[in-house]
């Protein structure tokens, strides 16, 4: 057994707990270590991020310099471009300038006969040797030949001239056939220009000319060719609905915008109680709008009064710069003369000068088909650049679709209007049709309040719950007071005032609420009583207001009226009868 | 012939003492097709004085027999024909004068060809149903309802499309 004794003694640690210090220490010293790399990794971050802002700021300084540098290429090439273009044009078109030069002079001298017949000989035929291709050079020399009775001379170049440019001769000479009154020439050539219109796709200046030839600048003649003219572009473009229904649709669309836009406040007690009252008061506020329409026309007719003498300057304004502005073979090396130019203004930002140019040119191309410039003309006769004359004038001719997008217009207010008016009082729901129907619906707004009354009341009932103890008392009060001691009788008149408290009390309370009912219907009889007088009433403006539509209709179908012909002098409608 | 028995008249047009027969089937022989799209500027056209008086007079309970309504829809197919509208409409709305509670009448074109009367909301069927308030007013006669549009027909004649 003694073998089988193990003796146990502590065991030396001492070494195990000198190891494990070491540890510690040596723990402890990696810990700082690891403290001191935060720091350093802070540190890091830091400058990294110092670094950052600085390479920001080199990049934004890089971009600035690209930019700059970008400008100043694009500054250069433009000056240096600009100079080749205007050298190339001074090469090809050099003359062209100069025959426009003399043809401002020429036309002058052709009006206070300054200069002579051989000087203007002399100088038209050298411009036509200077400049071969360019239409105004045998054009001038016509005008010459025509002054000195030189006929054969005067037709040859003619000829030449419309070989050359036919559009602008016909323009130019239709001009300068009325500037100098020749009455016979100016049809002529009138017919000749009306002819080259494309009714879907009309210069600027047509307008300009129509207003002149309505408003009486060009002869009376020269009417019936315009009406003639007229007429069958209207037919022409009226033959598919696009381009009416288009122009309808602008109406339509302007006559929309003319509607009230102030809410309506004469109707305080529909607008709180009515619930449809959204939908009434559009409908009234475009009913509303037959007023302003009405002025806005009765306005045009109203201002547009003689427009003779701005309109002559207008004419003579588009022969000048007929023979003022470039031809078409240098608008190319011109556009890219304005494209340098803009570069220049813009200080190198070739972006900011090329949307210029985008909208410059948008401007200048600008071509509109007929019912479109009429539609313009109608609306905005400032924008347009037209007289108050020519927009009658446009009115006018615009009539039959004018009509059409009123009506339509009308159709559409009317078909949105409610037929009744619903409205909620007190959470009675009912509806009115025109406010008629007082009696009938007082009666049932009492029958909603008895019904609602009875309702309340039924859940009013005294329940057992509330006397079930008060009964209990009685009974055991009136048990003992029967068989045992008559003294318990005092429970039985307590038992007796507590059920009559409890009964009165309810009973206060039942008539409290019938109070509050009666005075709920009270207040809601007058606010029905109010709701239907206004309804009386909007009936009565809406028809009203509706009713200004006559006299749209009136003055739309008059608009060829003796009043209103004497302004525009007999072309207006006559143009589509 | 007959589809429905109506009660409760305001007042009598027809003189029958026992049932009013106000609604009105078409005999087989009016058949009528609808042709391609019609422009604007046909359909806009003034329609004619007998048209309106036609199509407005079917509460006069001229329209008891057979003859009545292929003489209706002869007028209508002469009508469309001299205006050149190739197009017929779903059917022809307009306010009714049979009295309360009988708000318009529909002649509908797009198939069972009947005249129907209907009361104050009773449902129109549902291409048709857009025309009543139009028709219930006093500005327009008749209401053409077309598939994609309408066309409103003031007492004149006058035109106007919706």
């Amino acid at each position: 057994m003694a073998e089988n004794v193990i003796s146990i003694r502590p065991a030396d640690l001492s070494v195990i707990e000198g190891n494990l210090i070491a540890l510690n220490n040596n723990l402890a010293t990696v810990n700082q270590n690891i403290q001191v790399i935060d720091g350093a990794v802070n540190e890091l971050d830091y400058k990294q991020s110092l670094l950052a802002q600085e390479l920001n700021k080199l990049a934004s300084a890089f971009d600035d310099y690209v930019g700059e540098y970008r400008r100043k290429t694009e500054l250069q090439l433009a000056e240096t471009q600009i100079v080749k273009i205007r050298q190339e044009l001074e090469n090809s078109f050099g003359y062209y300038a100069e025959i426009r030069r003399m043809a401002t002079g020429i036309l002058q001298g052709v009006d206070n006969r300054l200069v002579s017949n051989d000087t203007l000989q002399y100088a038209t035929e050298e411009v036509v040797i200077k400049a071969p291709g360019y239409w105004l050079a045998p054009a001038l020399l016509c005008m010459a030949a025509w002054l000195r009775n030189d006929k054969e001379t005067a037709e040859r170049a003619i000829k030449e001239s419309i070989r050359r440019d036919d559009y602008k001769t016909s323009l130019f000479f239709t001009l300068l056939t009325r500037r100098i009154n020749r009455a016979d020439a100016v049809l002529r050539w009138i017919e000749r220009y009306f002819m080259h219109q494309n009714p879907h796709n009309l210069d600027r200046e047509f307008i300009i000319i129509l207003e002149s030839v309505s408003t009486g600048v060009f002869p009376p003649a020269s009417k019936d060719i315009m009406v003639r003219h007229v007429k069958s572009w209207v037919e022409e473009l009226s033959k598919s609905d696009d381009f009416i229904n288009k122009q309808k649709d602008n109406w339509i669309a302007f006559f929309r915008s003319k509607r009230e836009n102030q809410d309506l406040q004469q109707y305080p007690v529909l607008s709180r109680f009515a619930s449809n009252w959204d939908i009434l008061q559009e409908t009234l506020q475009f009913a509303l709008a037959n007023k302003a329409i009405l002025d806005h026309f009765n306005r045009i007719v109203s201002l547009s009064s003689g427009a003779g003498h701005s309109l002559v300057k207008q004419l003579d304004g588009l022969l000048d710069s007929l023979v003022t502005n470039f031809d078409d073979e240098e608008l190319p090396l011109r556009k890219k003369e304005r494209e340098c130019e803009l570069v220049i203004e813009k200080k190198g930002d070739r972006d900011a000068a090329l949307a210029i140019l985008g909208t410059e040119e948008k401007i200048f191309e600008e071509k509109v088909d007929f019912l479109q410039m009429l539609t313009n003309a109608a609306f905005n006769p400032e924008k347009s650049g037209v007289s108050v004359a020519t927009q009658a004038l446009a009115l006018s001719i615009s009539q039959p679709w004018v009509l059409e997008g009123y009506n339509s217009f009308n159709a559409e207010y009317r078909s949105a209007l409610p037929p009744v008016i619903e409205f909620d009082i007190d959470g009675w729901k009912k509806e009115t049709a025109d406010g008629s129907e007082e009696k009938a619906l007082l009666y049932d707004q009492n029958v909603f309040y008895e019904k609602l009354k009875d309702e309340v009341l039924s859940k009013m009932k005294l329940g057992l719950d509330k006397l079930i103890w008060p009964v209990l008392i009685l009974l055991i009060s009136l048990y003992y007071a029967i068989t045992d001691n008559p003294a318990m009788s005092i429970g039985i008149i307590i038992a007796g005032f507590w059920i009559y408290y409890v009964w009165k009390q309810n009973e206060d309370k039942k008539k409290k609420v019938e109070q509050q009912l009666e005075e709920r219907k009270q207040q809601a009889a007058s606010v029905l009583s109010a709701l239907l007088v206004e309804t009386v009433e909007y009936r009565s403006e809406f028809r009203a207001e509706d009713q200004v539509s006559e006299n749209v209709l009136s003055f739309l179908n008059n608009i060829n009226s003796e009043q209103f012909m004497s302004l525009s002098k007999g072309a207006a409608r006559s143009i589509l009868k | 012939m007959v589809l429905t028995k109506t009660k409760n008249m305001a007042r009598q047009i027809i003189n029958t003492n026992t049932s009013l027969d106000i609604n009105f089937r078409k005999s087989i022989s009016t058949e009528l097709k609808s042709g391609p799209v019609t422009s604007d500027r046909v359909l806009l056209q003034k329609r004619s004085s007998k048209f309106i008086q036609a199509l407005t007079s079917l509460d006069t309970g001229t329209l008891t027999d057979t003859k009545g309504f292929a003489d209706l829809i002869d007028k209508l197919k002469n009508e469309f024909g001299e205006l050149g509208i190739t197009e017929i409409p779903l059917g022809i709305v307009s306010k009714c004068y049979l009295g309360h509670p009988y708000e318009v009448h529909v002649l509908d074109l797009s198939g069972t060809q009947i005249i129907n009367h209907y009361k104050r909301g009773e449902s129109l069927p549902p291409l048709l149903e857009k025309a009543r308030n139009l028709a219930i007013g006093n500005q327009y006669v008749l209401i053409e309802v077309y598939a994609a549009k309408m066309i409103l027909v003031k007492p004149d004649g006058t035109a106007t499309k919706l």
